[in-house]
């Protein structure tokens, strides 16, 4: 806890707040800024080799129906999720502007990453090794060249998860505000939102239970503050289309980039199943945090596992694509929910000599497969 | 001092040994602590101390002449602690005082009198109680006009000043005239103040809120530093509890106010009681109170409100500091301590701090835990978000903690508003000083009573129309001293609550009427960007504000309520009744009392609030 003494000589939360580093504004800008331009140039690079975002493309014909200050609103289910439409408006369609705009809420959601790794104390060498899975190899870039409502549905991701953890452990509902209007904006965002947002509400509870909260009053007033601001957004849309549209559903009928279960439920599965034990074996850094938690402190992986469970069932439904996504949550899982808490010289040492390998593999992985991640990393890269 | 009282019997050796080792600890008089230790009474200590001094010792409200004494009024009595009662039979005015007659202090009055006074000793409460009966309606006139003969401008005595008046007409000349022109362009550009009014309100209360929620991790007071408070560094606080018409629960008040963590001989609490009230009095004194319980009788005559009664009260005031409490509040019993902390490591600037005000009643029914809902979201969030920007804070009515300079500089409160407390907060700001607010909750009471809820709303909601048409009289003066930061969160908050209020069923009738009607039907009222702002104020101002409210119970750790927070809409619908009624009084009966009848709930405060408030 803080101690400064007095309510009235200024006081400063934002001194005090955990996820502040560095704590020198001008620092923590410059920091953002320093981890959003390598996304700008790779943005450019990408325009520059001629490649087609499809996403992008997608999302700015999604924008392209929203009508500013319409009356008749005919379009509006059409347009769901309506915050990233309306983005795309904003932008003008431009798919490189989405691309910029990327690069920045990656400024701000890595320097937030960052400052997780510096609050849970794992030193600068294995905070910088971590980070730098994201920022060196392939997937992140191509997500923020490529798919701005899936990147910011990842950033979301961050937020809320970064917030229910000190929501519920800390009881600061400063966090359970943002952890829950960030659901609340993801699911306006990205399509596949809302999922993650029940997940991290089936998470919740067990987090509360760790911090000495129990009992299903608590349990129920955790999920009711996390899930409020998504429930009530989804509501609220689907009564607008409703009132507006012939279709209401139609634009959540659409919300998938391949359709629902792609390939039939039996065939989605497997192949959720099979990406997901890829991701898993490309993401050395869960993989030994959870069996050095598996070992130590079983009852601490509910937690991820359900976070996992909801990652499988985003990937089973079609709500996710392959294409780097899973391999990025799993890592932003393990900052977030996995990382050791002040880690010994020896786990450090552990932590950088993991994510080295998860950087080496997730080069090769790109390189040497023939995926779409790889064909545009060649198609950058210029090979 | 204490050889003297153990020579004359009043007290016993052993009982002065031990005061005197508490008077060593504290730095206070030995008497003062032989009467908090209830081994001596006022009455017999200022006898003993008459004798000690060779004064007459007169019990001043059984003399009935009364010497007339010209420059000599209520103001200069109460200051300088002396009051002339009647002459001897040599003619030399007979002069009553309550402290050792000093040189300084002969010379004094003497002056004032311009004649050689001849002084007697009177007990602090007699005297107290004589200067009632004697300037009883001097003290009225003070208490009831103070604030308007001193500063027109700042009191709500009048509605509206001429120029708002012509404004008001103006407006609805033009109005009525654009009705006639053009009915369309009128209601659409009604639904646009509307939609925009609550759009304001509502978001500058989550604005606030989010701000507020950022201060919970910081701690306000240090528990070091309060602990480490000595006793004899203690300043004297005074408590006011104005109370009427509250004899079923009066007697409570000793025990829930007996619980203060403060030494009871630097502690002056005066229970305020009406004059006619009689019922409320007897209670109150069948209850025994301790030594430092004192009551004061409030001059009957117009207006017969809460902040007339307070500001009699701020007459007799003795304490450095001073709070509000109602009759039957249990604050946290280290909350003078945290208020004392809190001025001594601000400045002067400094006028008011603000406890938080929470409910021991809260599961008693649905109206109880919205109501407990609501002060969970205010108090925790939204003041102290507004203290984080440094903003207008309206004070709550109970638990605000005065620099009682500061506060007799202000003018203490307008008893013409009746909502007089939010009033001063706001006020305060507007002469440049500060509120702020300190990490200590006082239990309450909630409403159980719908009927009783409106009425206590209705005057809350018509004190803030009053606050604001007041300090809107002169919006220049108020941007130029407060700042234009400071002026607009005032008119957010203060004036747009009212106004969300209002604008709260004609919302519900548009969500009603979307259900039952084509977009097309309506869309010749909320055309375009309109409809926009309506959908927007529907689906997001009305969310993020049960939002808050489900915050603020999860915060207080009240888990039951926090799907209650759901309920909000139809809370507010009562709200829109009580602000339609406040509208209206506001134009009928302006300075009427709505008075809360307290003491209704079934519940024991004792058994429902934190056991650190047990006390």
């Amino acid at each position: 806890m803080a101690s400064p003494a007095s309510p009235l000589p200024r006081t400063s939360p934002r001194r005090y707040a955990a996820d502040t580093w560095p704590t020198a504004p001008a620092a923590r800008w410059g920091l953002r800024i320093a981890l959003a331009l390598p996304f700008v140039a790779v943005a450019l690079l990408s325009r520059a080799a001629g490649w087609v975002p499809a996403a992008d493309e997608a999302l700015a014909d999604r924008g392209a129906l929203v009508q500013w200050g319409d009356s008749g609103l005919s379009w509006i289910a059409q347009v769901f999720p309506p915050l990233s439409a309306a983005v795309a408006a904003l932008l003008g369609g431009s798919t490189l502007a989405m691309s910029l705009l990327a690069a920045v809420v990656l400024g701000f959601t890595l320097q937030r990453l960052t400052a997780v790794l510096v609050r849970e104390g794992l030193g600068p060498w294995a905070t910088a090794a971590v980070i730098g899975t994201l920022v060196l190899t392939p997937p992140l870039y191509y997500l923020a060249a490529n798919d701005l409502v899936s990147l910011l549905g990842i950033a979301l991701l961050v937020l809320a998860l970064d917030g229910i953890a000190a929501f519920v452990e800390q009881r600061s509902t400063e966090a359970g505000f943002r952890a829950g209007l960030a659901l609340g904006v993801a699911v306006m965002l990205d399509p596949g939102a809302w999922l993650y947002a029940l997940t991290l509400a089936a998470v919740a509870p067990f987090f509360a239970r760790r911090a000495g909260r129990s009992g299903w009053r608590a349990n129920e007033a955790t999920v009711a503050v996390l899930l409020f601001p998504a429930v009530a957004a989804v509501a609220f849309w689907l009564y607008a289309s409703w009132w507006f549209s012939a279709d209401p559903l139609g634009g959540l009928e659409a919300a998938t980039p391949a359709g629902w279960l792609p390939g039939g439920a039996g065939a989605s599965a497997a192949a959720a199943l099979r990406q997901i034990a890829l991701a898993l074996l490309a993401a050395p850094l869960v993989l030994v945090a959870s069996t050095v938690r598996a070992v130590r402190d079983p009852w601490s992986l509910i937690a991820p596992g359900i976070a996992l469970v909801g990652l499988y069932l985003s990937l089973w439904l079609g709500l996710r694509e392959a294409a780097g996504q899973t391999w990025i949550v799993l890592t932003a899982l393990y900052v977030l929910l996995l990382a050791p808490r002040d880690p010994g010289p020896r786990r450090r040492a552990a932590i950088v000599v993991a994510a080295v390998a998860q950087l080496a593999i997730g080069w090769l992985v790109v390189l040497t497969s023939g995926g779409t991640l790889g064909v545009w990393a060649r198609a950058v890269l210029g090979g | 001092m204490g050889d003297h009282l153990v020579d004359r019997g009043l007290v016993s050796k052993a009982t002065l040994d031990a005061a005197e080792r508490v008077a060593a600890d504290s730095g206070a008089y030995i008497g003062q602590v032989l009467i908090a230790l209830g081994a001596l009474d006022s009455a017999s200590l200022t006898r003993a101390l008459a004798d000690l001094w060779g004064l007459p010792y007169v019990v001043p409200t059984r003399i009935t002449e009364a010497l007339d004494a010209p420059g000599v009024d209520v103001g200069r009595v109460l200051g300088e602690q002396w009051l002339p009662l009647e002459r001897r039979g040599d003619g030399t005015p007979v002069v009553a005082v309550v402290d050792e007659p000093t040189p300084p202090r002969r010379a004094a009055i003497a002056a004032a009198l311009g004649e050689e006074p001849f002084l007697v000793l009177a007990d602090r409460w007699d005297f107290q109680q004589a200067v009632l009966d004697r300037y009883g309606s001097d003290l009225r006139e003070r208490a009831s006009l103070g604030l308007w003969g001193r500063s027109p401008s700042q009191s709500a005595r009048t509605v509206l000043v001429p120029w708002q008046r012509v404004a008001l007409v103006v407006a609805l000349v033009l109005v009525v005239l654009a009705a006639v022109a053009d009915l369309r362009a009128v209601v659409v550009t009604f639904s646009v103040v509307v939609g925009l009014a609550f759009l304001v309100g509502t978001g500058f209360k989550f604005w606030a809120s989010l701000r507020g929620a950022r201060m919970e991790h910081v701690t306000r007071t240090d528990a070091a530093a309060l602990a480490a408070l000595p006793d004899q560094e203690l300043p004297r606080y005074t408590v006011l509890v104005p109370v009427y018409k509250e004899a079923n629960i009066v007697a409570n008040l000793i025990g829930n106010l007996g619980a203060l963590d403060y030494p009871a001989h630097l502690l002056e609490v005066l229970i305020l009681v009406e004059e006619d009230d009689t019922e409320t009095r007897a209670a109150a004194e069948a209850a025994h109170p301790p030594a430092h319980f004192r009551f004061i009788t409030v001059p009957a005559g117009a207006p017969q409100t809460k902040p007339k009664a307070c500001n009699v009260g701020l007459e007799f005031a003795t304490g450095e500091y001073l709070v509000i409490y109602d009759a039957e509040d249990k604050p946290e019993p280290d909350q003078l301590k945290k208020a004392v902390l809190a001025f001594r490591q601000a400045g002067e600037d400094l006028v008011c701090v603000q406890a938080a005000l929470n409910y021991f009643n809260a599961d008693e029914n649905p109206l109880t835990r919205m109501f407990t809902l609501e002060y969970s979201f205010w108090f925790d969030y939204m003041l102290p978000g507004l203290e984080y920007g440094r903003l207008a804070i309206p004070l709550g009515g109970t638990s605000n903690h005065f620099r009682v300079s500061g506060l007799r500089r202000l003018g203490g409160w307008d008893p013409y508003n009746v909502t007089e407390d939010a009033d001063l907060g706001i006020r305060a700001s507007a002469e440049g000083l500060r509120v702020g607010v300190i990490d200590s909750t006082t239990y309450e009471e909630a409403n159980t009573s719908y009927p009783n809820f409106v009425r206590q709303r209705s005057r809350w909601i018509k004190g803030y129309m009053q606050t604001t048409l007041v300090h809107l009289r002169q919006p220049f003066r108020l941007v130029r001293v407060a700042g234009l930061r400071q002026t607009l969160s005032f008119l957010f908050l203060v004036g747009g609550t009212p106004a969300t209020f209002l604008a709260v069923p004609l919302l519900y009738a548009v969500f009603l009427a979307s259900l039952l009607l084509d977009p097309q039907q309506l869309s010749f009222l909320f055309p375009g960007w309109v409809l926009w702002l309506s959908l927007f104020n529907l689906g997001v101002g009305s969310a993020l504000m049960i939002y808050v409210s489900m915050m603020g119970a999860f915060k207080r750790r009240r888990y039951g309520l926090v799907l209650w927070g759901l309920a909000n809409p139809a809370y507010w619908l009562l709200h829109s009744v009580a602000a339609y009624k406040a509208l209206w009084q506001l134009v009928t009966k302006p300075h009427y009392w709505e008075k809360t009848a307290h003491g209704l709930t079934g519940v024991s405060a004792a058994a429902h609030v934190p056991p650190t408030v047990r006390g």
